[in-house]
C-alpha cells in the first residue's frame, strides 16, 4: 500500500495523466459532445477534411446498405489494395487492409499474407453494416479507402502493417507525439496494448526517441532489428501544421490526431480521436498532464497558428 | 460556481439522508439489524363471578397504567354486552364493567401486551397519594423506633434509609422486627410493615403490585414491592431482601396496598381472578413499524414496509443494486478492473442471488463457454448480426434449459434457478467476448471476462449481505448517501491502481 502511493506521488510529480483526469479534466472541458461525431464518424471527419483543404486517405466507396455488399465484386473492380473500415468503428476493431489480389483465384491478399475470397469479405462488409464494430451497435457505414503506401522511411522498423504517427493537440498546440510501429506480435496492427512499438517524437525536432514495447523500453526493433531511436520523421512541420488544424477545424480543444505518410502524397489524416489514449506517454517517457498544464497556463498568447507551433516546438 | 453547487448538494443531501436515517432510528426506534427479535408478553388477567340477581352489577379492576420499563402496545378488554369504562384514581388506571343485569357464570378479560423498553420514558405520576401515615401506637411505635434508630445513623439517603429498613425487617433474630412483624415473614407483610415503619420515619412509600414475567405460566402470582420518593426519583426496595431497584422483569400493576385488585361493588359472587402470561418472540422491525403506523407517523405510512408483499420483494432486490454499482464505480474508476459493459456485472451479480454464489459462478461460465463455441461454430455460416445475436440468444435458452434439465435429473436444486440468468445480457456478453476475442486477442478477452466475474462477485457479496439488503430496504434514504458518494467520486482525478503499474517504467 506504502509503495503503491509512493508509485503514485513519483507519478503525480513527473506530470502523467491518468484516465480520470483525462476525463473528468480534459475531455469533459474541451471536447463538445455535440462535437463528437465529427471524429467518431469517419465519413464525418473525411467530409470536414476534404472541406478545409486537409489531406486524408482518398475515399474509393462508402458501403451504406446490404444490397451494395452484395455488388462488393464490381465496386471492387480496378481497386488491387485498399482498406474496409467501419466509420464509427473504434481502437482499431473491423479494420480489415486489403494489400493485393491474388492471381490464382479471385481472392484477395490480406496484409500479413492470408488470402480470404470475396464472400468473406462480403460478410466482413455486411458485419460491418449491421453495427458489430460501432459504439452501441447502431447501423453503421463500411467505407472502402485508399490503402496507404507508406513512406519507405519506416520501413526497416516496421513488420506488416501501417505505422502512423499520433499527436495529441490541446487548443490547437501540439503536447506529445509518437510513431506507433506495428510487430510481428501485433498482427500488424498499431496498437501499443496489442503489442506494437511506441515511439516517442521530439516536437522540436521530429526525431524518434527510444521505443517502448509492452512497457519494456527498446532500442531496436525486435522482429527487424534496426535502431529505433533519432529516426527523422519526414513532413514533421507539415505534420504539426496538419494536427493543430484538425484542432480547429473540428472545434475539439482535447484531440488525438493519427496521420499516416504516404511514399507519394505525404501526411494524410487517418482518423481523429476525441478520447486519445494515454499509452503516448509510456512510449515518451514523459508526463502529459504537466506539458497541458504548461498550455493552460499559455493559452491567453496561443491564439494563431504559428504563434501555437512554434510555442509547442519551442517547449516540447 | 459549479463546484459551489456541487457542495452544496452534497451537503443537502448528506443531511436529508443522514437526518432521516436518524429520525427513523433514534426516534421511530427502528432497528438497524434485521431479524432483531423482541420478547412481546402477552398478560390475561381473567375475572370470573356469578351475578347476583336483580343487581346492577358492576366490576373494576386495576389495569396497567405505563409501568416503569415497559411499553405498552395493546390492551383487549373483553367484555361480552358489558360496558367498559376506564379511569385514572390518583396513579392507578381503573377499569369497570357494568350491566344492568346478568345471571349465570361470567368471565372478563383484560389482556394487555407489553415488551421491556428501559427507555420507556417514565410517567407522569408524581406519588402524591402515598400511604397513610398510620400512627403506630404503644409498644409497636416503640419497636419501630428502636429498630430505625441505628439506620438514621447509618444511612445517607432515602434509598439506603429504606433499603436497610427492609433488611432490618428481614433479619430473623431482630427482636423489634419478629414482633412488628407478628412473626409473619410473607413477603406481603414485609411490605406492609416495611412502609408502615417508613411512613414514621416520614419516608413517602407505598406498596405497589406485579407480575414477574420470567416464563409462560396459566397462573402468574402477584408479587408485592416497596416503592418509596425521595422528592425527585421512585425508589424501588424488594421487600424480602431489601434489595434496591426493580426487577427488569417485574411489570407493576398497580399502587396501594390498602386497595384492592378488584372490586365487585357487592354486585357478584365467587369473585376469582387469574393472570395468565404468555411469550412471544416478535420482529423489532415489525413491532416498531406497527406502533408507528397506527400511530399515524407519515413517514412510517409512506415507507416501504407499507407495501404489499410481492412488492416489498422486488424492492428488497432492486434497493441493493445502486450498493453494486457503487462498487464497480470503485473497481473500474479507483482500481480499473476491466470489465465487459458497466454494469453487466451487477446483473449477474443478481442472477447469482438465487443460485449462491459458487454455483452462479460455475453456471455461468458454463452457459457463456457454450454459447461462445456456438457464436465461433456460426462465424463460419456467415450470418448478419442480428439474426446471428438472434441465433445466440435461442442456443442460450436451449443450453440453460438444458443445464435445467439436467440438474433435475440428477437432483442439483440450485441448477433450476438458472432460469432467472438475465439470457439476453449473457449474449450480448458473449457477442462482445467474441468480438474482443477477434480483434484483440483471446488474452484481452479472457482478461474482460474475468473482470467482469471478480467484479460479478464483489457486488454479489455486498447486495446479498442481509445487513446490508435490511439496510437500503428499511432505510431507503441511506441510498442519498450512495448518490452523495457518487457525486464525490465522480470527481476523482487520480490514478487508477492498474494506471500505476502501467505507467511504472516512467518513474523507474
Amino acid at each position: 500500500m506504502r509503495s503503491l502511493l509512493k508509485l503514485a506521488r513519483a507519478l503525480s510529480a513527473k506530470g502523467v495523466m491518468g484516465m480520470n483526469m483525462r476525463n473528468h479534466h480534459y475531455v469533459m472541458r474541451y471536447n463538445k459532445r455535440s462535437l463528437y461525431p465529427l471524429v467518431d464518424n469517419k465519413l464525418e471527419t473525411k467530409r470536414l477534411a476534404d472541406a478545409n483543404q486537409i489531406a486524408v486517405p482518398k475515399l474509393y466507396h462508402a458501403i451504406e446498405i446490404e444490397h451494395q455488399a452484395q455488388q462488393l465484386g464490381n465496386l471492387l473492380n480496378g481497386f488491387d489494395d485498399f482498406v474496409v473500415k467501419p466509420a464509427n468503428g473504434s481502437g482499431g476493431d473491423g479494420i480489415l487492409v486489403i494489400a493485393g489480389r491474388s492471381e490464382l483465384s479471385d481472392g484477395f491478399l490480406k496484409s500479413n499474407g492470408i488470402l480470404i475470397d470475396l464472400n468473406q469479405l462480403q460478410h466482413h462488409v455486411s458485419n460491418i453494416l449491421s453495427g458489430m464494430y460501432s459504439l452501441g451497435g447502431q447501423a453503421d457505414v463500411a467505407m472502402i479507402e485508399q490503402r496507404v503506401d507508406f513512406d519507405p522511411v519506416f520501413e526497416k522498423i516496421t513488420y506488416q502493417g501501417v505505422p502512423d504517427v499520433r499527436v495529441i493537440v490541446l487548443l490547437g498546440v501540439p503536447v506529445m507525439a509518437m510513431v506507433r510501429l506495428p510487430t510481428r506480435q501485433s498482427d500488424g496492427k498499431a496498437n501499443l496494448h496489442q503489442g506494437a512499438i511506441g515511439a516517442g517524437i521530439e516536437l522540436a525536432t521530429g526525431l524518434t526517441l527510444q521505443g517502448v514495447w509492452f512497457n519494456n523500453i527498446i532500442t531496436k526493433h525486435p522482429d527487424t532489428q534496426h535502431a529505433i531511436a533519432n529516426l527523422e520523421i519526414p513532413h514533421w512541420d507539415t505534420i504539426l501544421h496538419l494536427a493543430a488544424r484538425c484542432c480547429d477545424m473540428t472545434g475539439l480543444g482535447y484531440l488525438g490526431v493519427d496521420v499516416v505518410l504516404d511514399k507519394t502524397r505525404g501526411p494524410l489524416i487517418l482518423e481523429l480521436n476525441a478520447r486519445p489514449g494515454m499509452n503516448i506517454q509510456i512510449a515518451n517517457q514523459s508526463g502529459l498532464l504537466q506539458r497541458c498544464r504548461h498550455v493552460e497556463q499559455n493559452r491567453d498568447r496561443l491564439v494563431r497558428l504559428d504563434q501555437r507551433l512554434a510555442f509547442a516546438k519551442q517547449q516540447f | 460556481m459549479r463546484n459551489y453547487h456541487l457542495y452544496f448538494l452534497i451537503t443537502f443531501l448528506t443531511l436529508c439522508s443522514v437526518s432521516i436515517f436518524a429520525y427513523k432510528h433514534f426516534v421511530l426506534g427502528l432497528p438497524l439489524k434485521p431479524n432483531e427479535k423482541i420478547e412481546l408478553w402477552t398478560i390475561e388477567e381473567d375475572i370470573s363471578f356469578v351475578p347476583k340477581e336483580n343487581v346492577p352489577i358492576r366490576v373494576s379492576t386495576k389495569i396497567l397504567n405505563a409501568p416503569p420499563g415497559f411499553n405498552v402496545i395493546g390492551e383487549d378488554f373483553i367484555s361480552r354486552n358489558y360496558g367498559s369504562t376506564t379511569r385514572n384514581i390518583g396513579d392507578n388506571k381503573i377499569l369497570v364493567w357494568s350491566k344492568r343485569l346478568d345471571r349465570g357464570n361470567r368471565i372478563l378479560y383484560y389482556r394487555a401486551t407489553v415488551y421491556k423498553n428501559s427507555k420507556a420514558p417514565p410517567v407522569g405520576y408524581t406519588m402524591q397519594a402515598i400511604e397513610n401515615r398510620q400512627q403506630l401506637i404503644g409498644p409497636e411505635r416503640s419497636a419501630a423506633n428502636a429498630l430505625l434508630e441505628p439506620i438514621r445513623e447509618q444511612s445517607a439517603d432515602v434509598a439506603t434509609f429504606a433499603a436497610a429498613t427492609v433488611r432490618q425487617l428481614n433479619n430473623k433474630d431482630n427482636t423489634n422486627a419478629q414482633f412488628l412483624l407478628d412473626r409473619d415473614y410473607s413477603a406481603k407483610n414485609l411490605a406492609k410493615t416495611a412502609i408502615t415503619v417508613l411512613n414514621i420515619a416520614h419516608v413517602r412509600a407505598r406498596v405497589v403490585f406485579g407480575l414477574r414475567l420470567k416464563d409462560t405460566k396459566m397462573k402468574a402470582e402477584l408479587e408485592p414491592w416497596i416503592e418509596a420518593y425521595n422528592g425527585k426519583n421512585r425508589i424501588y426496595i424488594n421487600p424480602t431482601t431489601g434489595a434496591l431497584g426493580l426487577p427488569p422483569d417485574y411489570l407493576l400493576w398497580w399502587h396501594g396496598a390498602d386497595v384492592k385488585l378488584i372490586n365487585s361493588h357487592d354486585s357478584v359472587d365467587n369473585l376469582q381472578v387469574n393472570f395468565a402470561v404468555s411469550r412471544n418472540m416478535e420482529s423489532l422491525l415489525n413491532l416498531s413499524y406497527q406502533h408507528h403506523t397506527d400511530s399515524g407517523s407519515l413517514l412510517m405510512r409512506f415507507s416501504t414496509l407499507n407495501l404489499p408483499l410481492q412488492v416489498q420483494q422486488v424492492y428488497k432486490v432492486m434497493l441493493a443494486v445502486p450498493i453494486g454499482a457503487l462498487i464497480i464505480i470503485i473497481l473500474r474508476n479507483f482500481i480499473g478492473i476491466p470489465t465487459f459493459g458497466t454494469f453487466m456485472p451487477v446483473l449477474i451479480a443478481l442472477a447469482f442471488r438465487d443460485t449462491e454464489l459458487a454455483a452462479g459462478l460455475i453456471l455461468f461460465t458454463l452457459i457463456v463457454s457454450l454459447g461462445l463455441l456456438v457464436r465461433f461454430y456460426l462465424e463460419h455460416v456467415r450470418l448478419l448480426l442480428v439474426p446471428r445475436l438472434a441465433a445466440v440468444l435461442t442456443t442460450v435458452v436451449l443450453i440453460m434449459m438444458m443445464i435445467t434439465v439436467v440438474c433435475n435429473q440428477l437432483g442439483i436444486a440450485t441448477g433450476l434457478s438458472i432460469a432467472l440468468f438475465p439470457m439476453v445480457i449473457i449474449t450480448m456478453t458473449i457477442e462482445r467476448i467474441c468480438i474482443v476475442w477477434d480483434e484483440r486477442g483471446p488474452v484481452d478477452a479472457i482478461k474482460a471476462g474475468a473482470g467482469s466475474l471478480f467484479a460479478a462477485c464483489l457486488c454479489y457479496i455486498a447486495m446479498s449481505n442481509d445487513y446490508v439488503r435490511y439496510l437500503v430496504f428499511v432505510f431507503p434514504e441511506l441510498l442519498l448517501l450512495v448518490l452523495v458518494i457518487s457525486l464525490v467520486f465522480g470527481q476523482y482525478t487520480g490514478y487508477r491502481v492498474t494506471e500505476l503499474y502501467r505507467f511504472r517504467t516512467l518513474v523507474e
